[in-house]
């Protein structure tokens, strides 16, 4: 085990409050509405920072930070960190029940746990009831709770304890004999969440302007009467109070859970805040995000190398890259001539590194994938998948340097370590496409892993014969999908969502060419393409692919010879890929 | 006892170990009746063996009954074994043959038995050998064990503990799913099984990586089962953790985590159901294991 591993992928509600504190970046894209009064879904698959950035916002980091600043916090708007990946979430015995009384009891116990996590968060807050009138406050609780509050214990633990209580004696009665027996006093959030933070406000002086962040971590997790209800909170117009900020994936959202677009309405009851980010080169916000992760974890151990110096470009690579951007300028000059320098950017940007692998002996290993922009394009947008490789990197230059004492520090990963765990990690992605997909992933039969594996498989041929040959856009690794209305993508869906729950494939929403709409387009998960001699690097084009070829790929294995290289003209579907300006 | 006082519960499958083991059960325990469950998507690769079950039954004067249960409706599952175990006379003795049994069905037939204070036997036939490909696939969404699920509390970080045997993707799964914060995983000590020292090794691996994890060696074999390994590495969890156990070992180790739930009942049983098994799951029949879950 090594604790000196700066760089920890795990899920971010098993780290410690310090780790959080200290391992989170602020991306001040998104942080101002999850400090705002609104409602927000924050949408992003495994990894993508959801959870961090919930955690981030609850009152105990944020007391943390004040505190190592040497400062009060603010009890302005008080963070509640809600988990909902529990135990108590899947309990399953209200499937024993009728839908009306499975309805009730469900929400039953998550408003329990909200209620918990409230009470729980303001008993950090103890001179908050200094000049209270204590005596009134436990009356009125009383009167909500329907029960006489302990006068021995401080306030906020004597609601807590009652509640614990609730949450023992709900499940006591679910677990009985009885197949059918529930808990008959239940609350509902209008009966106890609503009450009781209007009682704080009313009679507690020092919580008086505090407004409430209900911050709902892993909401596709609740059972169908949770999402429910929590959509029907959603929808409250008056957010002077509370506002929920919750946390989802986007396969949950496209399986019609949790369902925010049932009943509420995005940009009326919410504002969506998509995590996972489309682009990743070095102007954009996601490298930027990407270098202040990484910087801060190596001032952690104390390194103070920039993520560039620490995981460094092969030099060989770095050598054949320049001389083939070199080669590719003297082409777009020839072609375009010396002073249409936008014609010779653009198009150095298109060719330049697509001519490296072209360039490349055919016999000559796997590429030298390196560097720090490397990595970025391999995360391909999403937290966890940034660090998984770093750490496995770190793990290894720890064991080359032959020490397990933690205090020896490793001061720069080298290139060659980069790219055997680089071809490491493609290579279990591909096994894990494999053979893994129906064990993986929930409602995968065997055929549709089969299918899955057959089409990516198709696609990487297919992505491999473009980069090769004498095409444009040679560098293209997203793709969008034509003709939407058919069957044949009618069968190709469930593959696609199969993939995106194993994330394989992220979807993406980007401007289309047709009248300045948007579309949906897909980009592979680019630590598939190491190990195909890809470039993970990709470009800003996407592939242009008919559903029906897609799904006759997924059946076969293949996919048609691009026509420049079969020298015929294209199967009916088949079009030239766009190039896309930046967002 | 009587010859006939006995009920024999068991769940079909196609394996060699189902209808042989039955054989074996009814000339050690003399039953008046076999109860047979089955799961209705598997019903016409069964078929075989229950027909044969059935004539061996009726030759020998021993009633029998077949009930299908669905592996997507546990609820529903649960009902129907409510049903027919609440009809049962509480004095009959039951065999529950768990040789074949998902471990879901193992569980609640155990408390349902339990419930009526019947006096309750298990018995469980090993195979010869398993199939060195693959076992089960296609897994369904993984669950907490209704009226077994435990008491959670809010705040508290899960643990999740798993006796866990040659399915290392199901082991996966049920991690990924739940995501606990400690995860400790209980590895078959001994086997006759050729393949286990590579297995275990692979988990050793995977699983002993970052922080909150570990492995630790049980016997499902014991005569214990494992379960004093098992409570050994339980003290000191229950105060911060909400605990969710999983049996994906060989299958004695849900004798012993049922056990554990019922002295803990604040612990959770949980359940990865899997949608296709390899119809060369496993071959022959091999050593026979047996203990009492109540004496009624």
């Amino acid at each position: 085990m090594t604790r000196n591993n700066p760089f920890q992928f795990e899920a971010a509600n098993n780290l410690s409050a310090e780790m959080v504190a200290d391992f989170f970046v602020d991306d001040f894209n998104y942080s101002r509405f999850l400090q705002s009064r609104r409602n927000v879904f924050l949408v992003g698959e495994r990894g993508s920072g959801k959870t961090m950035a919930l955690l981030y916002n609850s009152s105990r980091i944020q007391k943390l930070i004040a505190t190592r600043k040497d400062k009060q916090s603010s009890s302005e708007v008080i963070g509640i960190y809600v988990p909902c990946n529990t135990p108590l979430t899947y309990k399953p015995e209200f499937e024993l029940l009728g839908k009306f009384l499975a309805g009730i009891l469900s929400e039953h116990l998550f408003v329990l746990s909200i209620a918990h996590a409230i009470v729980t968060t303001l008993s950090d807050y103890p001179s908050a009831l200094a000049d209270v009138d204590q005596a009134r406050l436990r009356s009125e609780a009383s009167t909500i709770l329907a029960t006489d509050l302990s006068t021995e214990t401080p306030f906020f633990d004597s609601i807590r304890l009652f509640l614990e209580g609730q949450i023992r004696d709900t499940q006591r009665t679910a677990l009985s004999r009885e197949l059918g027996e529930y808990h008959e006093d239940t609350f509902s959030f209008a009966s106890l969440v609503m009450p009781l933070l209007g009682l704080f406000s009313r009679n507690i002086p020092a919580l008086k302007e505090s407004h409430y962040s209900l911050l709902i971590d892993d909401a596709h997790a609740l059972n169908k009467y949770q999402r429910r209800a929590l959509n029907s909170w959603v929808a409250f117009r008056d957010h002077s109070l509370f506002s929920f900020k919750i946390a989802t994936t986007q396969v949950a959202l496209n399986a019609g859970r949790p369902d925010p677009g049932g009943s509420i309405l995005e940009g009326h009851d919410y504002t969506r805040i998509d995590l996972e980010r489309p682009l990743h080169n070095p102007r954009t916000g996601f490298y930027k995000l990407a270098e202040q992760i990484i910087t801060r974890r190596l001032r952690k151990i104390g390194i103070e190398a920039s993520p560039q110096q620490f995981f460094p470009v092969h030099e060989q690579m770095r050598n054949d890259l320049a001389r083939a951007e070199a080669k590719v300028e003297e082409i777009a000059v020839e072609k375009y001539g010396a002073e249409k320098k936008k014609a010779i950017t653009d198009y150095v940007y298109k060719y330049a590194r697509a001519h490296y692998f072209r360039e490349r002996d055919p016999k000559a290993n796997r590429p030298a994938y390196s560097g720090f922009e490397t990595l970025v394009y391999i995360s391909t947008g999403v937290v966890r998948n940034l660090l998984e490789p770093c750490y496995w990197m770190y793990e290894q230059a720890r064991s080359t340097a032959n020490s397990e004492e933690s205090d020896v520090l490793v001061t720069v990963i080298d290139p060659s370590i980069q790219r055997q765990v680089i071809l490491e990690k493609s290579e279990q992605a591909w096994r894990r496409l494999k053979e893994q997909l129906p064990s993986d992933i929930e409602d995968c039969s065997n055929e549709q892993g089969t299918q899955a594996y057959q089409l990516f498989d198709a696609l990487a041929v297919h992505l491999r014969q473009r980069l090769l040959g004498p095409g444009s856009e040679p560098n293209a690794t997203s793709f969008t999908i034509s003709k939407r209305d058919s069957d044949a993508m009618q069968r190709l869906a469930p593959l696609l969502r199969i993939l995106q729950a194993a994330q394989m494939l992220y979807v993406r929403s980007g401007p289309s060419k047709d009248e300045g709409r948007r579309e949906e387009y897909y980009v592979p998960n680019r630590i598939l393409w190491p190990i195909r001699g890809l470039d993970p690097h990709g470009q800003h084009a996407r592939v242009s692919l008919p559903s029906d070829e897609l799904w006759a790929a997924a059946q076969s294995g293949k996919l048609p010879v691009p026509r420049w290289l079969s020298g015929k003209e294209a199967g009916a579907g088949t079009r030239q890929a766009d190039l896309l300006a930046d967002e | 006892m009587s010859n006939s006082d006995h009920m024999l519960v068991a769940f079909a499958s196609w394996e060699d170990r189902f209808a042989r083991g039955l054989i074996d059960d009814l000339d050690a325990f003399p039953c008046s009746e076999a109860l047979v469950f089955y799961f209705n998507n598997y019903a016409p690769r069964t078929e075989d063996a229950r027909s044969t079950v059935r004539a061996l039954c009726s030759k020998r004067g021993v009633g029998y009954r077949e009930v299908e249960l669905s592996p997507d409706s546990p609820s529903k599952n649960l009902e129907a074994m409510n049903s027919i175990i609440g009809g049962l006379d509480s004095d009959t003795p039951i065999i529950v043959d768990i040789s074949t049994m998902p471990r879901e069905v193992i569980w609640h037939i155990f408390w349902l038995c339990e419930g009526k204070s019947t006096p309750l036997k298990y018995r469980y036939h090993s195979p010869k050998s398993y199939s060195q490909e693959w076992l089960s696939r296609n897994f369904g969404r993984p669950r907490l064990v209704q009226k077994l699920s435990g008491i959670a509390l809010s705040g508290r970080q899960t643990a999740l503990v798993l006796a866990v045997g040659y399915d290392v993707q199901r082991v996966r799964q049920l991690v990924r799913f739940f995501e606990p914060a400690t995860l400790l995983i209980g590895l078959q000590e001994d086997s006759q099984f050729d393949d286990n020292a590579n297995i275990m090794e692979q988990y050793e691996r995977e699983f002993k990586v970052t922080r909150g994890r570990s492995v630790f060696r049980m016997d499902a074999f014991a005569e214990d089962h494992g379960l004093d390994r098992i409570l050994e590495q339980l003290r000191g969890l229950e105060e911060e953790h909400n605990i969710i156990l999983g049996s994906l070992g060989p299958k004695l180790s849900a004798v012993s985590l049922y056990r554990i739930q019922r002295k803990k009942p604040e612990m959770g049983l949980a359940y990865a159901p899997a949608r296709e098994f390899n119809d060369q799951y496993s071959n022959g029949i091999g050593a026979c294991f047996e203990g009492i879950i109540a004496s009624g």
